[in-house]
């Protein structure tokens, strides 16, 4: 455990970093101002800390809203964030909690968690099109809102416009 | 009757009373002006404006406008909204899909030149470079009257189709 203070946060969160303890005592849990935690793990924890997340009854992470990534380029990574929400549990004591996994940039590899939730089947589909991240496991890995034959990863911050310059049509 | 020659004349001779003389291709145009089935497509938020165009408050159909949700049967494609580069693909084609004589309006600054998304990663900049546009009309989105101006400079310039007539001023 890290030296973030934890004990000023709401109950719910506190049994939610009393839990991820248990488990993973090494990792950092840090509170964040808006009712959420952020942990960071490494890609070969995956998948199975997000099933721990799900299935432990005393966390219940039930639904991924959302699977996103950020370049940082001049640090050298990219890093695969997820958000996480409890829908099962009553709203008063739902809390959000944000794991990021860094990978670095020259192979920028981590397991799917299609698995585990299968609404990652497109986030991470998306997260692939713009960023070029590769998500081991995952059924069905091809871009998603790019169109088929696109060049590149738009969204990485080195990415450079390849397209044939288009002129005016006309009749 | 119009300014710079005798577009139609009338022939009030005992004989043959009340007869209209014109050019063919003047009636051809006055009936294919009047009668601008556009096609039932929307690609982004300009198409909300053009359905309130189409509804009853603003009334397409007093122009003889009448939407038609195949491509075989319209006269008219409005490309309301942006363009993007898996969209264009589909743009033409619907385009190519439409039967001769055929007309374009480009609604709204996306359709123009790309808009807000001007030079963005997956925007085409203009529905012009896809397939040739009659008539722009500006605007984000353009309001209903900015459209049915746009529709009017249309039907100018369908009533102009093969003839030589000078461009009324102020349209």
């Amino acid at each position: 455990m890290s030296d973030h203070d934890t004990t000023q946060l709401p109950e719910h969160l506190q049994r939610v970093a009393a839990a991820l303890r248990d488990q993973y005592p090494q990792l950092a849990v840090e509170p964040k101002d808006g009712n959420w935690l952020e942990v960071k793990i490494s890609a070969d924890q995956s998948p199975e800390f997000f099933r721990y997340l799900k299935e432990h009854p005393g966390l219940a992470f039930d639904y991924l809203s959302d699977v996103t990534a950020v370049d940082y380029l001049e640090q050298g990574h990219f890093q695969v964030v997820y958000h996480l929400v409890r829908i099962g549990t009553n709203a008063k004591g739902r809390g959000k909690l944000v794991v990021k996994i860094d990978v670095p940039r020259d192979n920028p590899r981590v397991p799917s968690v299609v698995d585990v939730w299968p609404t990652a089947n497109f986030l991470e589909r998306e997260v692939y099109d713009l960023m070029g991240i590769t998500f081991d496991g995952h059924p069905d890995l091809r871009r998603i809102l790019m169109r088929e034959d696109w060049v590149g990863h738009p969204l990485r911050k080195d990415y450079v416009d390849q397209r044939p310059k288009r002129t005016r049509v006309t009749r | 009757m119009e300014e710079g020659g005798s577009a139609v004349g009338l022939i009030t001779h005992e004989a043959v009373p009340g007869v209209v003389t014109t050019s063919l291709r003047r009636v051809l145009n006055w009936s294919r002006k009047s009668s601008l089935w556009y096609m039932l497509f929307g690609i982004a938020c300009c198409a909300i404006e053009m359905m309130a165009t189409g509804a009853s408050r603003y009334d397409f159909d007093r122009f003889g406008m009448i939407f038609r949700a195949s491509p075989r049967q319209s006269d008219l494609m409005i490309v309301p909204g942006t363009v993007n580069e898996k969209m264009a693909d589909r743009v033409k084609v619907l385009y190519d899909q439409m039967a001769e004589p055929r007309w374009v309006i480009a609604m709204g600054g996306c359709a123009i030149n790309g808009g807000p998304y001007h030079g963005e990663y997956n925007i085409v900049d203009g529905v012009d470079k896809v397939i040739p546009v009659d008539v722009y009309v500006p605007g984000c989105p353009p309001r209903p009257e900015a459209l049915m101006h746009g529709v009017l400079l249309l039907q100018d310039k369908i009533m102009r189709e093969g003839i030589e007539i000078p461009a009324p001023a102020g349209r």
